[in-house]
Order: C-alpha cells, then sequence, then structure tokens
C-alpha cells in the first residue's frame, strides 16, 4: 500500500532517506513541469529540481503540513525560479524577448508550419510556450500553476502567499498579454474558419 | 429575461435610459475596469470572470452578457479569443522530463548529511558529476526567503522558517565582518601611505632612509614590525607592509639590473613625493 505523504515526511525526519526519495519520485515531475515553462529549457530546470528538493529536504522540520507537501514544493520552487529569473536577468543573460523579436517571427511559423493539424498544434504551442516565457515572472508563475499545474487561484494565492483577487488580476492580465503576443495565432484560426 | 445588454433600445423609449444600467452587482459600475464609459467595455469587464468560472458574475448577470454576446459581434469575437486562449494554455502538454533525478537528489541528500546541516552541496549533473561553478548561479542567502514583491526586503516564505532566518542572520554578520576588515585595511593603507608621502617629501626624510629604495624597504618592514604589534591591528598592517616592502625591493632590483641608479634629483618636493621607492640615487 502506497504511504501519504505525512508518513513519508515523518519517516524522513527520522533519518530515513529512503522515504524521501519516494516523495522525490512522487512529485519531481510537478516540479519539473513548473521549473520548464518559468525557466523555458531542460537544464535549468533539471538544477532546479535537485535545488528544490534539498531545500525542501534541509526545511523539512519547518512543513507544518497545514498545506499539502505538492503545495510546499511549490512554494519553495516558485521562489527558486524567482531567485533564478533575477539571477540570470543580474548577470545580463539573454533576454527571452530578444530570442523571440530577433530569432523568428512566432506568426511566420505558425502559418508556415505543415499543414498537419498536428504540426499546426506543435507550432502554435512551441509559440505560446515563448509567449508564456515572455510575461513578467510573477504574471508566468500565475499562469503556469494555474493552466499548467492545474492549481486552483485559492492554492495559487496560498503558495504566493497573495490574496485571491490579486492572484485572479495577475492571472487576467496575463491572459491579455498572451492574447495580444498570440493574436496572428488567433486570427488565423478566425480566417481558416 | 428582459436582457438590458442589447444593442437596441427597446420599443417605445428613445435612448438608453435605465437600460444603460447593467444589473447591479457587487463591485462592479457601469465605468469599466479600464476607466472606458461604455456597454462593450462594461461587459469585456465581465468576461475574464466569466470565462474563469468563479462565481464572481452573478446568474442574471451572466444571462445579460450572454445576451449581449449575441448580438455585437466586438464582444463576441474577444470573448471567443480569451476562450481560445484558456483553451490553448489549458491543453498545452506538460513538458518531457528525459531524466529521473531522484538519484541525483539522494546522493546530494547524503553528501549533505542530516535535514537540519546546512553546508552547502555542489550541484550534480544527471550522472552525478558535479557541475562547474560557472554554470551555477550565485549562491544565495536563501532559496526558500525571497524579495517580497512589495517591500522589496527578504522574507522567509516557507513555514515558520526559523532556518532561513538564522542563515540570513549569520550571512549579514559575515558580510558586516567581512566589510569592516576592507574598510580597516584601506585606513591603514591610507595612514601608512600618508605618512611615508609626508617622511619622502622631507630631506630629511630621505637622508634618513639613505635615499634608496632597498633602505625604504627595510624602513617600510621596519614599521610594518612596529605596527603588528598593535592588537588588532596586526593582520591588514602586516600584508599591508609586506606589500609596499616587497615592492620596493623589486623595483630596486629592477633599477640595479638596469644601470640607471639615478631617477630623480633631491630638490623637487613635489617630484620626491611621487617617487616613494624609487629613489636609488638620491643619497
Amino acid at each position: 500500500m502506497e504511504q501519504n505523504d505525512a508518513d513519508l515526511v515523518r519517516q524522513t525526519l527520522c533519518g530515513n532517506t529512503a522515504a524521501y526519495n519516494g516523495l522525490v519520485l512522487r512529485y519531481q515531475r510537478q516540479v519539473y513541469s513548473l521549473a520548464f515553462r518559468m525557466l523555458g529549457n531542460a537544464e535549468d530546470a533539471g538544477d532546479l529540481v535537485q535545488d528544490t528538493f534539498l531545500r525542501a529536504y534541509n526545511a523539512l522540520a519547518s512543513f507544518r503540513q497545514d498545506a499539502s507537501f505538492l503545495t510546499w514544493l511549490y512554494k519553495i520552487a516558485s521562489n527558486l525560479c524567482i531567485d533564478h529569473l533575477r539571477s540570470r536577468k543580474a548577470k545580463g543573460a539573454l533576454s527571452l524577448d530578444v530570442e523571440v523579436e530577433e530569432g523568428r517571427e512566432p506568426a511566420a511559423d505558425a502559418r508556415s508550419s505543415a499543414p498537419e493539424d498536428s504540426a499546426i498544434r506543435e507550432a502554435v504551442n512551441d509559440v505560446l510556450h515563448q509567449a508564456i516565457l515572455n510575461l513578467p515572472e510573477k504574471y508566468r508563475l500565475v499562469v503556469v500553476m494555474r493552466h499548467l499545474q492545474d492549481m486552483s487561484v485559492d492554492e495559487i494565492a496560498g503558495v504566493l502567499e497573495l490574496p485571491p483577487g490579486t492572484v485572479k488580476t495577475h492571472l487576467f492580465r496575463a491572459r491579455e498579454m498572451l492574447r495580444g503576443r498570440l493574436r496572428p495565432v488567433l486570427e488565423m484560426e478566425t480566417d481558416g474558419k | 429575461m428582459e436582457n438590458r445588454f442589447e444593442h437596441t433600445p427597446p420599443e417605445g423609449q428613445e435612448g438608453w435610459g435605465a437600460y444603460a444600467t447593467p444589473p447591479a452587482t457587487s463591485g462592479h459600475s457601469l465605468l469599466s475596469a479600464s476607466g472606458k464609459l461604455g456597454l462593450c467595455a462594461t461587459v469585456q469587464d465581465f468576461l475574464p470572470s466569466l470565462i474563469e468560472g468563479d462565481g464572481e458574475v452573478q446568474p442574471e448577470m451572466v444571462a445579460a452578457i450572454q445576451g449581449h454576446l449575441g448580438v455585437c459581434p466586438t464582444c463576441a469575437r474577444e470573448f471567443k479569443e480569451m476562450q481560445r486562449v484558456v483553451m490553448l494554455l489549458d491543453t498545452l502538454p506538460a513538458p518531457q522530463m528525459v531524466h529521473d533525478y531522484s538519484g541525483v537528489i539522494l546522493r546530494r541528500i547524503q553528501a549533505q548529511g542530516t535535514p537540519q546541516s546546512h553546508g552547502s552541496v555542489p550541484r550534480l549533473d544527471i550522472v552525478g558529476r558535479q557541475v562547474p561553478a560557472t554554470r551555477r548561479e550565485p549562491a544565495r542567502a536563501s532559496g526558500i526567503g525571497r524579495v517580497d514583491e512589495a517591500s522589496k526586503t527578504r522574507s522567509a516564505t516557507v513555514g515558520t522558517s526559523t532556518v532561513g532566518t538564522t542563515r540570513r542572520q549569520k550571512i549579514l554578520a559575515v558580510q558586516t565582518q567581512v566589510s569592516t576588515q576592507q574598510l580597516r585595511r584601506v585606513t591603514a593603507a591610507g595612514i601608512v601611505a600618508g605618512i611615508l608621502a609626508f617622511f619622502l617629501s622631507t630631506e630629511w626624510g630621505r637622508e634618513a632612509l639613505g635615499g634608496n629604495a632597498e633602505s625604504a624597504a627595510d624602513w617600510l618592514r621596519q614599521i610594518g614590525d612596529a605596527l603588528a604589534e598593535i592588537p588588532g591591528l596586526h593582520f591588514m598592517i602586516a600584508s599591508v607592509m609586506a606589500a609596499l616592502g616587497q615592492a620596493g625591493v623589486m623595483l630596486s632590483q629592477t633599477f640595479r639590473t638596469a644601470g640607471s641608479a639615478i631617477v630623480q634629483g633631491g630638490g623637487d618636493r613635489r617630484g620626491s613625493s611621487r617617487c616613494i621607492v624609487l629613489l636609488p640615487g638620491n643619497a
């Protein structure tokens, strides 16, 4: 029978690292997904998964279990993502804005992709991924949590320690920004129908 | 149900009158959130909540908005685009996680010891090799705490996070200690340089030193030894004086090898003060 998170946490605090491995195996994909959508590449996402679980392990004694372990992990991961993005910005890393603007035209990609539906969808997904990466951090985090991690507004509010109203405002503004950036795709779909 | 959101006023009415005002709901008014007056703007302000389905829009308002969408192509298009964006987001596939990180994480945990220890554990790649420091971001005070959006102050955000607070205090203490040490070194170096410059700007000073770099270096070493006796200043004074003494010896040797003994006459005060240890032929 599969042990619940609370049992695994308790065993870990008693020195059973195998129990913690169970938590890692259970949640690493969710953390990776959040990190990948926030940071934009697999390498940084992998590093962030490691750091998140290590931080969580070191702070495990402070985990109150009033929220789920996954929510708590998201809190750590989101803070690390923000730290990472700010560090990247401080280092003057190439802006993803520049990559998108200089690298290629998202609309052109979508328009010139293969005629098959799956290829078109793949191109649209790529455009959407880049558009998400171009959102301001706070909006990006909310969009990723709401739509890609399937969290409720209240859960996001708990993780980010923001009022639910603020989370909604961020979410709606983020969607508006995405709509603006996806306009060529949306127009193409409208024209096609 | 009466639809107050249609563009055409009901028969027998010249203007919108009461129909210009949407049904009263908490938190919403005719003035849209975007600051625009107008029915379409008001309707469009409701659309995100309508799509979210968060219960913010009351049922009668939902019906009214839907009626408006049926007759207003602009708002209908807005609504459709918003729905489409949400649909695209909801159906964006999860990224493929190629590696299993559990082994690496376990190795890092075992390398650092118990959960309570907080040593820096090198990040490993997927096969367990240490990731070069250049690829790693600079160590932050705590990955748990972060800069708060509003106050821009660092705050703990996980649980009670007494651990994070203690770490931050320690880091702050170390930073303060380091900056104090740097300040002391700079001050000590400045004082020594000032004394030396003054001393060498005088005739008697140059004579006392014998007018050459080796004497100056010896003199510096002597001063350094004397100052090193002062409690608390030992390390900084010793390091500063040793550096100055070393420089003197090096320059002396350079000049001797080159065979150019005299680089400066004795009369010019400004010149001699600039050549503190460059005085091999000044005796």
